[in-house]
């Protein structure tokens, strides 16, 4: 299979006048066509900044990219004209962004919305569009004649489904999905990732599902990438990364998730903070949080190592954490 | 399972509910029912209305009988009934040279009306072009555009008017463009204001991920989202363009007399103001109306599609 996206290096930095905030820092990925990978990471990690950049949608100035390849198959998305671009962007590759309340033009009737991608990029009259615009509203299960209506007339759950048609009308090839969810309440959510997830079969189209919940990725998701200060710290199939978690920082987040089938009285977050952007450590990144960290950890930046067919880590100490007593039960001795 | 998930889509349909639910009322209704809930709105908006009828009925008289009527009744001199007070005959009475001023004055309905949306159609289309151009590019272009419009707000408006008009050789046209460009830098800057709230927003960069080109995004995605303030600001100036066109008149650089515009009427009628009041006063009150229903009108206006802005 070939690889739909493959981004190499990418470092993405804003000059800001008190500063330069390292948004993305020498972050690899890669995916095969028609697969699900999810990108998790906490709030600042520059998993938006990099859905952004696959677009080229950051600002020049303050934003900046150091370096780095964004490949979509054989073509680099960073070295396009601003014609070339423009094709992608919609057609090839298109994004739903994280907030449907904002993210639809409020003057604007919904098919009208719709109507303007299909017209931009497949070349149909404007009827022709707006036919189109309404069976993609009956495809995300909204009746077509609301088509007509303003997106304030709409629910939440329901302006998401009509960012999802405007992201689905050109069949694109790759679909980011920035926080799809993170507005909506709980059974919405299950509502518009059943829907993401059929749509996305029927249309063989490939899904980089942004989000800080690890359930949906679990659900979801065919590989998973672990975000921290703007790389990658792990990358791997699903499985290996809830089965055979080797970072510190992923140990970390799986525990500060509740389980159902454990009782536990209190969630183990991760102590401390992101490093500020401006001013990333010396070392790991991860290392003022990390419970495993040595003096190679504050001074040395490590690499990325493979520990398995397919996964990667980027440690000084892979797997440390199920070698030694596991974080979590190590605290809770403590505590008792 | 593929039941399974149609069932739920279905049971999602009966939760989102169906399209009868939602029969609502659209924007428009909406802004339209807020303004005729407003009463002196809609009795501005109704003398308005009265003016513009008017105003296209001079016209179309002058059309039919090519201006026959117009030379008759408002230019021809009638010295006997010179400065005649108001009699059922001439129920506004007549100026100093003896023609009737209720005439005159439905004539010159169409100079005020007219010139004033002109001009003001002119402030809009330089002033939004400006305004949304140094809006949305920022920096450089915001600066050198906006430091022009610091400028022209600088100097006195009627100075600038005045300036204007006897720059450019007296005609109808000129006169709107020198009453509409004073109010340009006004529209820059509500339409500059505007598009920097806008840009940023959401569905911009929406736009400009599904494709869109600068020119796409300005016209389709942030224009269309600007217009309210423009259209309040537009409602409420063709009243000051109206004073604007008739202080030009008055101190003669506007319409020159004999045309009935009604500053021109004001201007040669104030010397006999001592001995007939009514040539002065009614051309001044129907000035001070007109201007009054424009504003009435325009804050309904305004009231009407910025229901945030309510006291």
């Amino acid at each position: 299979m070939s690889k739909v996206l493959d981004i190499k290096n990418l470092t993405v930095y804003f000059e800001m006048s008190d500063g330069i905030v390292k948004a993305v820092n020498d972050l690899s990925l890669s995916m095969e066509k028609g697969t699900t990978l999810g990108v998790v990471g906490e709030t600042g990690a520059g998993k938006t900044t990099m859905a952004k950049t696959i677009l080229r949608l950051i600002p020049m100035p303050p934003g900046s990219i150091k370096s780095g390849e964004i490949y979509y198959y054989d073509q680099d998305i960073l070295k396009m004209t601003d014609s070339e671009i423009r094709e992608v962007r919609g057609k090839k590759i298109s994004m739903i962004f994280q907030d449907p309340m904002t993210s639809l033009n409020p003057v604007l009737t919904v098919e009208d919305q719709i109507a303007e991608v299909i017209e931009l990029h497949e070349h149909l009259n404007k009827a022709q569009s707006l036919e189109k615009a309404r069976e993609m509203l009956e495809m995300v299960g909204i009746p077509a004649r609301r088509g007509s209506e303003y997106p304030h007339q709409f629910s939440g759950g329901m302006k998401q489904r009509v960012v999802i048609a405007i992201a689905m009308a050109c069949n694109p090839d790759l679909l980011l999905a920035d926080e799809p969810t993170t507005a909506l309440d709980v059974t919405i959510q299950a509502q518009v990732l059943d829907m993401m997830r059929e749509l996305r079969d029927k249309q063989g189209t490939s899904l980089i599902l942004i989000t800080h919940d690890l359930g949906v990725v679990a659900q979801n998701c065919d590989h998973v990438a672990i975000v921290y200060a703007g790389e990658v710290v792990e990358f791997g199939e699903v499985h290996e990364i809830y089965n055979r978690t080797a970072h510190p920082y992923t140990v970390g987040l799986l525990n500060s998730v509740p389980k159902l089938n454990e009782n536990v009285k209190r969630l183990h977050p991760i102590d401390g903070l992101m490093p500020d952007p401006t001013r990333l450590p010396e070392g790991c990144f991860f290392a003022p949080r990390c419970p495993y960290a040595t003096d190679k950890c504050q001074s040395e930046h490590p690499q990325t190592v493979a520990v398995g067919l397919d996964h990667s880590v980027r440690c000084h100490y892979p797997g440390i954490t199920s070698n030694n007593v596991s974080n979590t039960e190590r605290r809770e001795n403590g505590n008792e | 399972m593929a039941f399974t998930r149609k069932a739920q889509l279905e049971e999602a349909l009966k939760t989102i509910g169906t399209p009868s639910d939602y029969e609502g009322r659209t924007l428009w209704q909406e802004t339209k029912a807020r303004f005729f809930r407003n009463k002196a709105a809609v009795v501005g908006m109704c003398f308005v209305i009265f003016l513009l009828i008017l105003s296209v009925a001079s016209y179309v008289i002058d059309l039919v009988d090519g201006g026959k009527l117009y030379t008759a009744l408002c230019l021809k001199q009638d010295l006997p009934h010179k400065l005649l007070a108001p009699c059922l005959a001439h129920p506004f009475g007549c100026d100093e040279y003896g023609r009737d001023i209720m005439l005159r004055m439905f004539w010159g309905t169409r100079y005020s009306i007219s010139l004033g949306i002109l001009s003001v159609i002119i402030a809009t289309i330089l002033g939004c072009t400006i305004g949304s151009v140094a809006g949305f590019y920022g920096g450089r272009i915001d600066d050198f555009l906006m430091r022009i419009m610091d400028v022209m707000l600088a100097i006195p408006y009627t100075l600038l008017a005045i300036a204007i008009m006897s720059a450019l050789s007296s005609n109808i046209f000129n006169l709107a463009l020198s009453i509409g460009i004073p109010e340009v830098p006004q529209f820059a800057r509500i339409m500059r204001a505007q598009v920097m709230t806008i840009k940023d927003r959401d569905f911009v960069e929406a736009a400009r991920a599904s494709g869109a080109g600068t020119a796409r995004i300005i016209l389709g995605s942030i224009i269309p989202n600007c217009f309210a303030p423009v259209i309040v600001q537009c409602s409420l100036r063709v009243a000051g363009a109206i004073l604007g066109i008739a202080g030009l008149s008055y101190i003669g650089l506007g319409i020159q007399p004999p045309t009935p515009e009604w500053g021109a009427m004001l201007s040669s009628a104030k010397n006999y103001i001592r001995d007939a009041w009514h040539v002065t006063v009614i051309p001044g009150l129907a000035i001070v109306l007109t201007v009054l229903a424009l504003n009435m009108f325009g804050d309904g206006v305004r009231d009407a599609l910025d229901p945030n802005m309510k006291r």
